[in-house]
């Protein structure tokens, strides 16, 4: 008999109300004052920044202050976002030593973004995890995820961009394009995609949206979900740690001084010319994003995006990233005539000598 | 002591939580093992509380992330942080490259020395992590 847990669904809420949510759900299931729990929700207009980035590197505060945008941080890890009501965020709280619960992260992540594959499934698309972390459609993220571990408990995030606007993402985000032509900058465009854009007339209404997503959780983790409610108890921590969250203390917090860079470099192959924009962590030596063009033919073309995905987060060091990129391209069947992996790899390790500007 | 592919240094104690630590007097330096940083995988970034902040063995304090996913430290023994290890704070990297040396995270003066006594050495251990890596491989099985 599968196991009952609560299906939460608190409706279209603010940024700090959502992220002080998330923190009191995570310490009432520590506490085992929470039943494990699917939470649906969704948000005001807002970016939020992942739980040790800084604000000031990620986000474009002066137009969010101007178009009226929430700033706020995430408890949990990973980049920059930015949300709006159309889009679907869910969560799950469980504990990490359940039994069938995966030990290790990266089955984790799997397991829960199987659940988000199989609920867009029956919503008609053809998704896949991708790792380390991501929801796709041909190589396109349509859900990107996170989580944060608290004693035995944890919360596991993801996205599902359902209807959503990249121009406003590309104006509040701080994101690897200036100093790029408008072609590059299409061609960031087809990095994600939405419910809307892959449905188009057929897209459904949100609340089937959350029940076909409720029934994929449900399929995957083998569960029962009951319709539930905060308890009293959740909703009185909330009342108490949302002034905390709304704070400057939080929001702007006392991070370690970050120092992004931009660097942009045309490298010249045969094959054709390969732009790579990165944004690289100096001190870190850390390749934040990594954003691939060129006029290439790459075959198939999710490759590139693909590439770009498992390079985030990884290592800037030269010795790194030829290895990375080397084994990205054993490990997949990739035909890009007259240009191959040293290629890739010296492009990209040009553009961490590259000089850069602070972004 | 080597164990598949794991190092665990002969002279230091060990934790289930997978912390190092290394008794210089009354003072303990405490650090991830090699088979603990291996399992959180490459560290992306760090908080390690404040010098002369005091911790419970057994209490969550700081913050680690890697890959998206954000965890506590947890401390290993009580007592005082006496000095953390600030470098790691802007470049974390020695915690996956080099664990036992420059990948310390903090130095904690000891509030009760016995607690050492519920520490494992290498070879318990090893032992004990060998049992969780078969342990993972049949978890790892079932969802493949």
């Amino acid at each position: 008999m599968n196991k009952k847990w609560r299906l939460l669904d608190t409706g279209i809420l603010s940024a700090a109300e959502n992220t002080a949510l998330s923190q009191v759900l995570l310490e009432c299931r520590r506490e085992g004052l929470s039943p494990d729990t699917l939470h649906f929700l969704q948000f005001k207009p807002c970016v939020l920044v992942g739980y040790h980035q800084s604000v000031e590197l990620e986000i474009e505060e002066d137009y969010c202050r101007e178009h009226g945008l929430d700033i706020n941080r995430r408890i949990s890890g990973g980049g920059n976002l930015y949300w709006d009501e159309n889009q679907l965020g869910w969560e799950i709280y469980t504990d990490r030593n359940k039994p069938g619960m995966p030990a290790r992260l990266e089955d984790l992540y799997q397991y829960f973004c199987e659940g988000g594959v199989a609920g867009l499934k029956k919503l008609g698309v053809s998704a896949n995890f991708r790792p380390k972390n991501d929801i796709e459609v041909g190589g396109r993220k349509i859900s990107g995820t996170g989580g944060k571990e608290l004693g035995k408990a944890f919360v596991y995030q993801g996205t599902l961009l359902t209807d959503f606007n990249v121009d406003t993402m590309m104006a509040c985000l701080k994101l690897p394009l200036k100093k790029i032509d408008d072609k590059a900058v299409e061609s960031f465009r087809t990095r994600v995609t939405c419910l809307k854009e892959i449905l188009g007339e057929n897209m459904p209404a949100m609340d089937d949206i959350k029940k076909a997503m409720a029934q994929g959780f449900e399929e995957v983790l083998q569960i029962e979900l009951e319709p539930g409610k905060l308890t009293e108890e959740e909703e009185k921590r909330l009342n108490k740690i949302l002034p905390y969250i709304q704070s400057e203390e939080w929001i702007y917090g006392d991070r370690k001084v970050q120092n992004n860079q931009l660097k942009v470099v045309d490298y010249k192959s045969t094959g054709g010319l390969i732009r790579v924009s990165v944004r690289v962590d100096l001190p870190r030596q850390l390749l934040k994003t990594v954003f691939i063009t060129g006029d290439f033919f790459a075959y198939p073309e999710r490759i590139i995006l693909d590439l770009e995905a498992v390079l985030k987060n990884s290592s800037a060091r030269e010795e790194d990233i030829r290895k990375n990129v080397q084994s990205f391209f054993l490990s997949r069947h990739v035909r890009i005539p007259h240009v191959n992996a040293e290629d890739f790899a010296c492009a990209i390790i040009e553009a961490v000598k590259e000089e850069g500007d602070v972004n | 002591m080597k164990i598949n592919n794991y190092e665990f240094p002969d002279d230091l104690l060990y934790n289930k939580e997978s912390y190092w630590l290394r008794r210089i007097g009354n003072r303990v330096q405490v650090g991830l093992s090699d088979y603990g940083q291996r399992e959180i995988g490459d560290v992306l970034y760090l908080e390690l509380g404040k010098e002369g902040q005091t911790i419970q063995q057994g209490e969550e304090f700081g913050s680690i992330e890697a890959g998206k996913w954000v965890g506590s430290l947890q401390a290993p023994i009580s007592g005082t942080i006496a000095v953390i290890n600030e470098e790691l704070l802007v470049n974390p990297k020695p915690i996956n490259e080099n664990s036992y040396k420059n990948g310390w995270l903090y130095e904690i003066d000891m509030a009760d020395n016995t607690q050492l006594n519920d520490m494992m050495d290498a070879e318990k251990y090893s032992r004990w992590v060998e049992k969780q890596v078969w342990l993972e491989a049949q978890e790892g099985e079932k969802h493949e």
